[in-house]
């Protein structure tokens, strides 16, 4: 197994260039003596070419003509904001009186028809309908119990 | 700054200019382009995200103040687009397949021997199969760790410039990308030497 030298981690930054000029010089001294490193090193180039050497991908024909697309679609887009925009900002007051307008009319129109509304003494008289209803037969009942004696003084007079 | 064509190019955008969007389009839509296939790898996918790349720079160029090299602010947004993008298909099951790459046609220019002859079906085959192979390999490392070597790499970017792209401190990205190297090496390690 390969022993892990303490320059390693600084291997990487070292081939992108961002060591410091006293830390090249150091690696440098270190990597004419360290066979691991200069393997290490060695690799990560590698590692480079491999990825700068991948196929490079070219744009297909239909690229730049959706991207237009897309372009247009966004300037339409935003053209309809800044229109929303302007009358929202230009005609502030009168949106909020209109709103304000509508809000007390809502108010107006939900009273007025509250004034044909059920009232509490109306649910009472619902409630106590049955008991109304009775009243009438009992008293059609006695008026039938004296039938007999309001026919006589029908009679005489 | 002011010594960065692409930022004059980028203030005349400012100003409405659609010629100089234009000309900066087309000065890089393939780095753009190859840069988001090496995160995504599926140029379907790619190419939408650089579209996005573009579209994101002309929506800002309202807003635009240079800061720095104008490649230093493009590479920001797709290497952002690129991140959120993953982000969001952390879940999906990968659509990379070997399909992909053995029809892309645009890949055989670079299977070209230097006689000018395309080389044998299995030398082809090998040679893509090796291709997806280190797709793969940068597939599967971090996010973050391939956004970073992949902005050094392909980008060329220096480590301060990647910290502000990808919003980390630079001693972050030094570890990314040493770890990111640490991998590649161990996963590449066969195709060492093939490439001298």
């Amino acid at each position: 197994m390969i022993e892990k030298c303490k320059y390693e981690s600084r291997l990487s930054a070292f081939i992108d260039g961002e060591l410091s000029e006293s830390e090249k010089a150091a690696m440098l001294l270190h990597l004419s003596s360290c066979e691991v490193c200069r393997q290490i090193l060695e690799d990560y180039q590698q590692i480079d070419i491999l990825i700068k050497d991948l196929s490079q991908l070219e744009p297909t024909t239909g690229f730049e003509r959706t991207f237009k697309e897309k372009l247009i679609a966004e300037e339409a887009g935003s053209g309809w904001r800044q229109y929303f925009d302007f009358l929202f900002n230009q005609w502030r007051p009168l949106l909020a009186a209109a709103i304000t307008g509508c809000f007390l009319v809502g108010i107006l129109l939900y009273h007025g028809h509250n004034k044909d509304s059920v009232t509490p003494e109306d649910i009472l008289i619902v409630e106590n309908i049955d008991f109304f209803q009775n009243l009438e037969i009992i008293q059609q009942l006695e008026l039938y119990e004296n039938w007999d004696s309001i026919r006589e003084l029908g009679y005489n007079t | 700054m002011a010594t960065d064509p692409d930022v004059e190019l980028m203030l005349l955008v400012k100003e409405g200019d659609l010629t100089a969007f234009q000309t900066l389009f087309e000065k890089y839509k393939s780095s753009v382009l190859n840069f988001c296939y090496r995160f995504c790898g599926h140029q379907g996918v790619s190419e939408e995200l650089a579209q996005e790349v573009f579209l994101r720079v002309y929506k800002a160029a309202p807003r635009y103040r240079p800061k720095g090299r104008f490649t230093s602010w493009l590479f920001k947004i797709a290497a952002n687009i690129c991140l959120n993008e993953v982000r969001k298909r952390e879940h999906r099951q990968r659509i990379e397949s070997i399909d992909q790459i053995m029809n892309h046609e645009d890949s055989k220019k670079n299977h070209v021997l230097a006689d000018g002859k395309t080389p044998l079906t299995d030398e082809l085959i090998e040679a893509r199969e090796k291709e997806l192979h280190i797709q793969e390999a940068l597939r599967n490392l971090p996010d973050k760790q391939r956004a970073a070597l992949l902005l050094k790499l392909e980008g060329g970017f220096a480590y301060k410039e990647i910290a502000r792209q990808i919003k980390c401190p630079e001693n972050q990205v030094k570890i990314l990308i040493y770890r990111g190297r640490q991998r590649l090496k161990n996963d590449l390690a066969k195709y060492f030497g093939e490439s001298k």
